[in-house]
């Protein structure tokens, strides 16, 4: 479960106040792309707010110490709009750099698993190219794929449906309503400042950080 | 004039203090390292070694071959050309213990130093270490340590290069143009060159090595949100690595002295 509780932070014009169900799928709708930022960075836990409180699954992210705060990171998943990735590793090195890191998983493990996750995102690119040389979609469907590699409890989608043409913006769509469909206690949150890109998703609940919230 | 005494003394107590966090966090990420992150963060530090080492080393090689000869050949000119023992000795106190690992660190500062800054200084920027730290890893165990223990190894590495090339080419300039016996410069060598010499010359290179690449990163993670602070960084990096690196030269000659 996502909690926000009566929420101030710099760079937010309003009160955050809101909660997701474990399981759900949520959007938050922005007035502007530096909100979504901050309320990812807030539930990431690299920003604390100047008031209230944030819980995800019972964890106040800003009140851990390091070590506890990179395994809670481990349980998010998130979708940068631009991708998230290390500029100087190429598309296989970022993709399985969380994995690897890990160091649970064997390297033919690793490598059967992002081979399978690519195939997912039907992502058929080469994988030797470093991330600027990809475009919007490719980003996007790599950074799913990584996320979706750590299996994670909650996932995060910062403007990922934005900046696409709508065929892309489709072929995005029906990749996160098939990650949604696969059930579980999978809580994804779609974060954005242009709600038009919502309407791809099956939203349980849109909250506008304006004030007005849809179910 | 005290005011600015007083900043340039706060700003070299603040990147000695920078300096000392720096080397206690990548103690602690090395720790952390032996239970998870062992395969990503060796694979880091060894493009480091490669990258440092690599890049470095055609200069190094040059410049060992052109100190050889010159000291040979200043020193040929002031002893008399029977005395091939005491080239000898004057090698392994003034390349093998000082000129070496100075120089193979001014070229590492020169190369790696200001890269490395300007490399994390540019992810910094680009918000890359925040991207690396939303996946779980923590900046300085996958960006610092590496690099730190990755710059120290290459530089202990070129070191021993450089003191196999430069005495190489100065035994083979001074037996070809000064007819000196390579014997005689092989027993003023082999008089001196003890365990305590070897160990001077190797702790001050990896020492300076792990110096250059903490104040690169220190340089690096300190820029903030313009463009121009990248270049900054870069410069910052090569200038405290220059003073610095003389400073513990000094103090680590000193130590082994006394």
């Amino acid at each position: 479960m996502v909690l926000f509780s009566k929420v101030v932070s710099g760079g937010i014009d309003s009160v955050l106040d809101f909660s997701i169900e474990k399981g759900a799928t949520a959007g938050i709708v922005t007035s502007r792309e530096i909100e979504s930022e901050v309320i990812v960075r807030l539930l990431l836990g690299f920003l604390a707010p100047l008031e209230g409180t944030i819980s995800v699954n019972g964890i106040q992210p800003y009140l851990l110490n390091d070590k506890n705060l990179s395994e809670f990171r481990k349980s998010v998943g998130v979708i940068y709009h631009d991708g998230g990735f290390i500029s100087n590793l190429n598309v296989w090195e970022n993709l399985t750099l969380q994995l690897s890191y890990d160091g649970s998983s064997k390297k033919a493990e690793i490598v059967e698993r992002g081979m399978k996750s690519l195939e997912t995102v039907g992502y058929d690119g080469s994988l030797y190219v470093l991330p600027n040389r990809l475009s919007i979609l490719e980003r996007r469907q790599i950074a799913f794929a990584r996320a979706l590699l750590m299996q994670p409890a909650l996932m995060i989608f910062q403007s990922t449906l934005e900046g696409l043409s709508r065929s892309e913006q489709s072929r995005l769509s029906s990749l996160v309503l098939a990650y949604q469909g696969q059930g579980g206690e999978r809580t994804s949150l779609f974060i954005t400042s242009y709600q038009d890109s919502l309407k791809g998703i099956q939203a349980d609940l849109i909250y506008n950080t304006g004030g007005a919230t849809q179910s | 004039m005290v005011s600015y005494l007083g900043r340039n003394a706060l700003a070299a107590y603040i990147t000695i203090a920078d300096l000392i966090t720096l080397f206690a966090t990548v103690i602690r990420s090395l720790i952390d390292t032996v239970v998870h992150g062992r395969r990503s963060v060796a694979q880091v530090c060894m493009r480091q070694v490669f990258f440092t080492g690599n890049e470095a080393f055609k200069v190094v090689f040059v410049v060992s071959i052109a100190v050889g000869i010159a000291i040979i050949s200043q020193m040929s000119n002031v002893t008399d050309a029977g005395r091939g023992s005491l080239i000898g000795k004057v090698f392994v106190w003034v390349v093998i213990r000082e000129i070496a690992p100075l120089i193979t660190a001014l070229v590492v500062i020169a190369r790696s130093g200001s890269a490395i800054a300007i490399e994390l200084g540019q992810m910094k920027l680009k918000g890359e270490i925040e991207y690396l730290e939303t996946l779980g890893i923590q900046g300085e165990q996958y960006l610092i340590m590496p690099r730190v223990l990755g710059v120290g190894v290459a530089l202990f590495i070129l070191n021993i290069y450089f003191n196999l090339i430069a005495v190489s080419s100065g035994l083979f300039v001074s037996w070809l143009g000064w007819h000196i016996p390579l014997s005689h410069i092989k027993q003023g060598i082999i008089s001196v060159l003890t365990l305590r010499e070897l160990l001077i010359s190797s702790s001050k290179s990896l020492l300076f090595g792990f110096v250059i690449a903490a104040l690169g990163c220190n340089a690096g993670m300190r820029v903030g949100d313009s463009i121009t602070q990248i270049p900054q960084a870069g410069t910052k990096s090569v200038i405290h690595s220059l003073v610095i690196v003389f400073i513990l030269d000094v103090l680590v000659s000193f130590t082994f002295i006394f």
